[in-house]
């Protein structure tokens, strides 16, 4: 037969073998796209709202400045200003503007959940000098500046400890204007401060929703102690054409600072220390999104499968009528195209309004664990987008490639006869694969993870290990189905209904096996997450109650993450220490260290008394006698690791390194290491008056307070909270408690993942038993006609549908305990360098079963019901 | 504290004087004689209220494009103490600059301001020349050569050595400059009225080496003008036969001129030949109206009086760009500062550089 031309042809095939089908069957080509959709959703949503919750972290004077060309910084601890004339000199002639920059939180009283101060709102306080600041009008666009040298902002109050400028947002929020006055706690005290100017929201580029306030350099500098030291310094170029000619030469001066004294970060972008700070849990979050793609991509390939199954007579007469095979599969794909593009368009839409409440969980986890995040809605992100639409069609496509094949490779007359296998994919009947997959899984285990530049460290074949053995299982359960109907093959004699149910599952269609495939894919992702959570609970419980042992810790309000910058000053700890209730307390002082290009923590203990040592949980204990403070014969101090810092700079004890510090470079010796759950960028752990000493700041980040016998932990701690009203003060209890809740945050987004891979798990169990259905249409007509009830073929339906659960559930339960084992000793291991202790979440578990077997048993009811009125010659 | 108002004062009004020897906020008043002693009094006075570094000059580069700057340095303290540099960021000095540069073949004029409080990028040495703001500054390297490095945004970069092609002269009573009636309004004048200028201008991207001539003043006072005086137009000249001369006019809220308005002569030799507004005038023959401020400046002049010889002059004076103003974005007060040339009998016979102040509506409000 001679062939029609592609171009003609075109339109023909998607009208007549897609377009038709889709009006015949508008339910199930609505269900397919909507399958496309809610992958291609659930992976953008997850990206916006993980970008928006780390964009809401920003170095606040960004606003204010315009984009800073880079960053100057103290390898650790805060840089002495004295220091900057010799940056300027640097620099020589180049038009920069350098801008010292001091931040700190203040938070705001009153707010929160609890009350205790722990969560009160915070609010990021900015050291600016902002006399210098107008300067910056010159440094803009001619046309921006005379604009907005406003008559009242330029009225400054130099110095002043109490006037502040803050934004429009902050005002409506406080309802305060220019004049009033509100109190904040700033350091560990409380402060009353005046809101000299509102700035508009175009004013210094200030963002409509930034809540910030700004306080001239000086006066913070008093308020908090700090006088003479800033964080950071901006360096700022002028506006215009020679700006990239200057970038360059500027770029030259910044490589030529010595690095022993200065840390440069030249990346343009505020916000890409706060990415880089939550690279591992973002990429953990893509790849969770991701599976739940794969899972939804499980289900198109069904779904398209089963359109295959069904239009077999079709192809065959087109097949028998001279259509080449590959004209056939063509159509196939151009189908899959179709439904790619429209499904993705569909998902983009989805998964903009799904970023919208996703960023909340996200933020909270952002916020609990890195950086204050202001986060409030996600914006539309191109990059994104187009990635999120590009994974949607390619997964269409290549989930039509597979059905296109098997339609394409049928003979006439076999398929014109209906004689198939009853769908399903080929891969499937490979048990062999299947243990392959298994043994590779096994291989790819104990690999370690791929260095991905100096920063990321990416646990691929973990990841592989995980997914040869989502395949291996998926595989291998398939072929579990005629064992389970021989051990349940004395139900057949209570009923027709049983044996039809079990003679189905005797001879698995290909379809039996796809479906079951998607239920263990969905169970044991599903699973394998709760085991990880649950073993990351344990661990951190069993942290909590080794190193949490003081009646009453004390930090200052607001949440105490890297992005807290208030502290205790020594006038207060010291205070406390002298109550003659307290036996002892111990300071911890922590500051952000630059080491290696990465940033981690050096953290300083100071105790006044007891074993400040019993409060580690080891991993690798120091030898007996040790103290925090000694130093090795040749002078190098002996300091203690959390697991994270020797995992992430391949340190471990005994080794010796260097540690840049204010006070010029330090040799250490690792003398222990210490399991850490609090912080995945790892710490160092000296002591603290040493500490203090080096890094010229004698402020805690918290104190534990150990009472005297006898002594009331109730009255200590109201009195302390009347006479120190700027600090949170915990019990031991309220502590545990306030940390787990922190734990429970930082794991919130997984849950809504795990639902979701349940749902769609679901759909393809119901998909899958439809299409059963409408295969065997003439055969339940035929034992209809026998005299089968109604009824009976109900229940042969819904129990063959309760049976594929069970199996699913099964296998997907196994499966997650390898899963889980990966996700525990490699995966998360790699990432953020903790070990957790392997545990089972039995309630959990139990639960998920149960709604598993409770939603698969439902919807083989509902489908059964429909089943029974099916009659043989509806087609669809 | 409110700066803007300090600064207006700064330039304009207040004198306030209770006695002789210090303003009423006790400032001390340039009153005796001076006694300088160099290069310590080339550098900062911070006892005093009010100080700066004028640089204005004209020079071309190597295909005979001309070009006009202005590089100033303003000190001014906020206490009577005169205490200097002691924190990074101190409370007790301000530091104010300008840098203008005309590009009269382009006739583009860019500028920019800058304030800064004493610290650690911005300064003042009390022991020689040796001001800076940013990445300004200028200082003297040798002898009384001097180094001055500026920029103006993005577009331009100087790299300057200026040496005195004549010595330094003292304006008024062997440096004693009286500004008006009240004893407080006077300054010790400083000035190099002659200085070779080479060096390198980076202009958009582009560096070209460049030679002329320059003017400095160096004034330190409490307070430089007397209550009912409203601005000054003020103008430096470099004769092509290598003399100099200067003056400036003090105008009241009237728009007359002040008696205590000068004009200075000064010699090839540097002889400095001072005369009154009796023996001079300047008359406004053409306005320039700046859209941006909306202040009209009297930018076309013409100079009357006798040389010291007694020979009668009639000069003209001719800017080289007509929009060459500052809008004092950061001072507050907008003042049109340009290259100009000097014409007599429709020749040209010299290089100046005049200043108006005063002109603009906002500076005459404040100046109440």
């Amino acid at each position: 037969m001679k062939q029609p031309r592609a171009s003609s042809m075109a339109w023909l095939q998607f009208s007549r073998l897609s377009l038709r089908h889709a009006r015949k069957a508008p339910w199930s080509t609505l269900a397919l796209l909507s399958i496309v959709a809610l992958g291609v959703a659930v992976f953008f949503s997850i990206r916006l709202a993980n970008r928006a919750a780390v964009q809401g972290f920003q170095l606040f004077s960004t606003s204010l400045s315009g984009e800073a060309e880079a960053r100057i910084s103290a390898p650790g601890g805060s840089l002495p200003m004295d220091q900057l004339p010799e940056l300027r000199s640097h620099f020589g002639s180049l038009p920069v503007t350098l801008l010292p920059v001091l931040e700190a939180t203040a938070s705001l009283p009153g707010t929160g959940q609890d009350g205790d101060g722990f969560d009160a709102e915070q609010v990021a306080v900015i050291g600016l000098d902002l006399l210098a600041l107008r300067n910056l009008i010159y440094v803009r666009e001619q046309a921006q500046y005379e604009a907005e040298a406003s008559e009242e902002w330029a009225r400054v109050d130099f110095g002043s400890q109490t006037q502040i400028h803050l934004t429009k947002a902050l005002a409506d929020q406080l309802l305060v204007d220019t004049g009033d006055s509100f109190p904040v706690i700033l350091g560990d005290t409380l402060h009353r401060l005046q809101v000299q100017t509102v700035l508009h929201p175009t004013e210094f580029q200030v963002g409509a929703s930034e809540k910030l306030i700004l306080m001239d350099l000086p006066g913070l500098q008093s308020v908090l102690g700090l006088e003479d030291r800033v964080d950071r310094v901006e360096v700022i170029l002028p506006e215009g054409k020679q700006r990239a000619a200057l970038r360059k030469r500027l770029s030259a001066a910044l490589q030529s600072l010595p690095t022993d004294r200065w840390a440069v970060d030249s990346s343009g972008n505020a916000t890409s220390s706060a990415e880089s700070m939550t690279e591992a849990f973002r990429l953990n979050l893509t790849l969770l999104s991701v599976l739940s793609l794969v899972v939804g991509l499980y289900l198109i390939l069904q779904a398209l499968e089963a359109a295959v199954v069904r239009r077999r007579s079709e192809i065959g007469v087109l097949l028998a009528l001279g259509f080449e095979r590959s004209w056939i599969r063509r159509a196939w794909l151009v189908e899959s195209l179709v439904l790619g593009l429209l499904g993705s368009s569909l998902g983009l839409a989805l998964g903009w309004l799904l970023a919208q409440a996703a960023v909340q969980a996200v933020a909270q986890t952002v916020n609990a664990l890195y950086v204050s995040t202001t986060a409030e809605a996600a914006a539309w992100h191109s990059g994104d987008a187009a990635l999120a639409f590009a994974i949607g069609v390619c997964a269409a496509l290549l989930s039509g490639w597979l059905p296109a094949r098997d339609a394409s490779r049928s003979a006439p007359v076999q398929v014109m006869r209906q004689e198939t296998r009853g769908g399903g994919i080929q891969l499937l009947d490979q048990a062999r694969f299947g243990w392959l997959c298994l043994a590779l899984g096994a291989l790819f285990y104990p690999l370690p993870a791929l260095e991905l530049g100096e920063t990321l460290r990416f646990p691929v074949f973990g990841y592989l290990a995980a997914l040869c053995w989502m395949i291996a299982a998926a595989i291998l359960c398939g072929h579990l189905f005629a064992p389970m109907a021989r051990a349940l093959h004395s139900l057949s004699d209570r009923s027709p209904a049983w044996r039809l149910t079990l003679s189905q599952l005797r001879a698995p269609t290909g379809r039996h096996k796809l479906t079951v495939a998607g239920l263990v894919v969905a169970v044991g992702m599903a699973a394998s997450m709760d085991i990880l959570i649950h073993s990351f609970e344990g661990s951190v419980t069993k942290w909590i109650q080794h190193s949490l042992r003081a009646d009453l810790f004390i930090a200052v309000q607001g949440i105490e993450n890297a992005s807290n910058r208030n502290r205790i000053s020594e006038e207060t700890w010291r205070h406390m220490a002298a109550d003659p209730q307290v036996s002892h307390l111990v300071v911890g002082h922590i500051h952000e260290q630059a080491f290696q290009q990465q940033s981690t923590f050096v953290v300083g203990l100071r105790g006044t008394g007891g074993d400040v040592m019993a409060n580690f949980l080891w991993m690798n204990e120091p030898p007996s006698g040790f103290s925090l403070g000694d130093r090795t014969a040749d002078g190098a101090i002996q300091v203690l690791i959390s697991e994270s810092f020797g995992n992430r700079f391949q340190l471990q004890v005994g080794d010796e390194f260097n540690l840049p510090s204010p006070s010029g470079v330090l040799p250490l010796h690792i003398v222990g290491r210490f399991a850490d759950y609090g912080n995945e960028r790892g710490s160092v752990v000296m002591d603290g008056e040493e500490l203090s000493r080096l890094w010229k700041d004698s402020r805690g980040l918290n104190v534990a307070v150990t009472l005297k016998e006898g002594a009331d932990l109730g009255l200590v701690r109201g009195r302390w909270m009347q006479e120190y009203p700027g600090l949170a003060i915990r019990s031991n209890r309220m502590l545990r408690e306030e940390v787990l809740r922190i734990f429970r945050e930082t794991f919130s987004v997984t849950h809504a993942l795990k639902a979701i891979g349940i749902l769609v798990a679901v759909a393809g169990l119901a998909l899958a038993l439809f299409s059963l259905l409408i295969d065997r249409r003439q055969q339940l007509q035929t034992l209809r006609e026998l005299g089968f009830t109604r009824k009976g073929i109900r229940h042969a339906v819904s129990s063959e549908g309760l049976l594929i659960t069970m199996l699913g559930l099964l296998g997907g339960l196994l499966l997650s305990l390898g899963m889980g084992s990966i996700l525990i000793f490699v995966i998360n291991r790699q990432s953020f360098g903790w070990t957790l202790s392997y545990r089972l979440p039995w309630w959990s578990m139990a639960l998920l079963a149960g709604g598993v077997l409770l939603a698969g048993w439902v919807t083989s009811i509902g489908v059964a019901q429909w089943g029974q009125r099916l009659k043989g010659e509806i087609s669809e | 504290m409110k700066w803007m108002h300090i600064l207006s004062f700064c330039f304009a009004l207040c004198a306030c004087a209770e006695d002789i020897a210090r303003t009423k906020e006790g400032f001390p008043i340039p009153t005796a004689k001076p006694q300088f002693q160099f290069p310590r009094d080339h550098g900062s006075h911070p006892e005093y209220r009010i100080e700066w570094w004028y640089i204005t000059g004209q020079f071309r580069d190597e295909q005979q494009g001309r070009y006009g700057f202005q590089a100033t340095f303003f000190r001014y303290a906020l206490n009577p103490e005169g205490r200097s540099r002691k924190d990074a960021l101190g409370q007790d000095q301000l530091y104010m600059a300008h840098m203008a540069i005309t590009d009269v073949s382009s006739q583009r004029f860019l500028y920019e301001e800058r304030l800064n409080r004493d610290g650690w990028d911005a300064h003042a040495s009390a022991k020689d020349l040796d001001v800076r703001n940013g990445n300004w500054s200028l200082k003297r390297i040798e002898k009384e050569n001097m180094h001055l490095l500026a920029s103006v945004r993005d577009a331009v970069e100087m790299d300057f050595m200026l040496s005195p092609a004549k010595p330094k002269v003292l304006f008024g009573d062997a440096g004693l400059s009286r500004k008006g009636e009240a004893p407080s309004a006077a300054s010790w004048y400083i000035t190099f009225p002659r200085l070779q200028l080479s060096g390198t201008l980076r202009l958009d991207g582009e560096e070209r080496k460049v030679r002329g001539e320059a003017w400095m003043d160096h004034e330190i006072s409490s307070s430089q003008l007397d209550k009912h005086q409203v601005g000054w137009d003020w103008i430096s000249v470099r004769f092509k036969d290598q003399t100099e001369m200067m003056i400036y006019q003090l105008r009241d809220k009237e728009g007359k001129s002040d008696p205590y308005s000068t004009l200075a002569w000064i010699d090839r030799e540097g002889k400095v030949t001072h005369m009154g507004p009796d023996q001079f005038s300047w008359t406004g023959k053409g306005t320039w109206k700046s859209e941006k401020t909306g202040a009209e400046y009297p930018i076309d002049v013409e100079l009357t009086g006798s040389r010291p010889d007694g020979r009668p002059f009639r000069f003209k004076v001719r800017p080289l760009m007509r929009a060459q103003e500052l809008s004092g974005a950061l001072g507050g007060i907008a003042y049109w500062e340009g290259a100009c040339e000097i014409l007599e009998e429709n020749e040209v016979i010299g290089e100046a550089y005049m200043e108006l102040t005063g002109y603009s509506e906002s500076l005459g409000e404040s100046l109440q």
